[in-house]
């Protein structure tokens, strides 16, 4: 069956299709989840969360293809991921102080692997990781990171270079004990 | 909305969303996920529809114990008694209501005017005719319906409902008290009292043209509150 078709009997409320929806979407959704919250428990609370606001108002979306579907899914778990370090008060910006902005070595991004990339933007702050998130890897401009996680823009952007910043640092120790383990 | 400055080129982005990339374990067991969704999206429906199963009994309910209680409510208000209720709202509200019935009374429709006050000083309103038409066995008049005058009307003739069983209206008429007035006169003028007060040995003698004033009733009322009940004949056509 075709996702239209799949979102289509599944606002009639056929549990087969949502979970067949369900599991389409699930690990996609989870890598989103993992990218904003450390724990997977967390992660694992949030995906519930979001697919149950997405079940409850899919007769609401109008299907337009798959890559609508998706987007509108990932918005939804990103609010709610957003929703949830809020609540928790783990949103803390540590510090609002103008920084330069430093271009990111993302060839060196590019030859680790993707376990090795989620790792080094989990030892990111909450803070920085969430608008590198955000800015980076959605592509949302600094005006909507701002509204989104309630800050200002001037905020948002000395996040973002602090970020970038200790991102190159973790890839630079990363990159020296790769060596230094090659050497030996 | 979307930055201008992001770069797709790099192929560490997309690596970061494929989840063909990730080993199983980063991945959630989608099995034992999908049965807590289930369960949480059917708990949502259980609760949807226990609410409505709960707002309909409710209304039910509601519903039935109307029903019960105006009936009952209007057998009440049939029913001619002299209501604590009445009592609170309006405590010096005067009364009009059938004296207990006694042979006398079922052929001269006797009705009783209670009022707290001593001196029983009314004019009929306008309205009594109206509330007495409404409903023969009980009449309340609101104090703000009622002047004191001086001379109280009397032998005003009223116009009361058929009963059950009778064809036609009575017309009836109720003596009220004359206003106790203290004056000085001299002895000749005092006129001889009319026979039907004189004979009543067990009854006070008030003023001339006064109703009939119930002994029993006014020595045992007069120490609380200067209660008393008058009696007022009504005779019919």
């Amino acid at each position: 069956m075709e996702i239209g078709e799949l979102v289509n009997t599944a606002k009639k409320g056929n549990t087969a299709a949502q979970k067949q929806l369900f599991d389409l979407m699930a690990d996609r959704m989870m890598l989103v989840c993992r990218r904003y919250l450390k724990t997977r428990e967390d992660a694992e609370e949030i995906l519930l969360d979001g697919f149950y606001k997405f079940f409850k108002n899919l007769d609401a979306f109008r299907y337009q293809g798959e890559a609508a579907l998706i987007g509108w899914l990932k918005k939804i778990i990103i609010n709610e991921c957003l929703m949830f370090l809020r609540k928790k008060k783990m949103l803390i910006m540590l510090s609002d102080s103008e920084a330069e902005e430093i271009p990111l070595e993302e060839d060196a991004l590019d030859q680790m692997s993707a376990s090795e990339i989620l790792k080094s933007l989990s030892q990111l702050p909450i803070g920085y990781r969430t608008v590198f998130n955000l800015y980076v890897i959605e592509g949302i401009d600094h005006n909507e990171i701002a509204r989104l996680m309630g800050i200002s823009e001037g905020t948002s952007r000395s996040q973002l270079s602090k970020a970038k910043s200790l991102l190159q640092k973790i890839l630079l120790q990363k990159g020296t004990e790769y060596v230094q383990q090659k050497t030996k | 909305m979307y930055n201008k400055k992001q770069n797709n080129a790099h192929p560490w982005k997309s690596k970061l969303t494929d989840p063909l990339h990730f080993p199983k374990a980063n991945l959630v067991d989608k099995n034992a996920a999908w049965l807590k969704l289930q369960e949480r999206l059917g708990e949502g429906h259980r609760n949807n529809k226990a609410f409505w199963y709960w707002a309909v009994a409710a209304c039910l309910l509601i519903a039935l114990s109307l029903t019960m209680l105006i009936p009952y409510r209007s057998i009440n208000h049939q029913q001619n008694i002299v209501s604590k209720e009445k009592e609170i709202t309006a405590p010096y509200q005067p009364l009009i209501q059938p004296a207990p019935s006694n042979q006398e009374n079922k052929i001269e429709n006797i009705v009783t005017v209670q009022n707290r006050k001593k001196e029983f000083e009314y004019r009929l309103p306008i309205e009594f005719k109206k509330v007495f038409k409404k409903n023969p066995e009980k009449i309340f008049l609101p104090d703000s319906s009622l002047e004191k005058v001086d001379p109280i009307i009397t032998n005003v003739p009223i116009n009361i409902a058929p009963k059950n069983g009778t064809d036609s209206p009575l017309l009836s008429t109720v003596v009220f008290k004359e206003k106790k007035k203290m004056r000085v006169v001299h002895i000749n003028e005092l006129d001889e009292p009319p026979q039907e007060f004189a004979k009543s040995s067990n009854k006070k003698q008030s003023i001339w043209g006064s109703s009939l004033i119930n002994n029993n009733q006014t020595s045992s009322n007069d120490n609380n509150n200067y209660s008393s009940i008058f009696k007022i004949r009504i005779s019919s056509n």
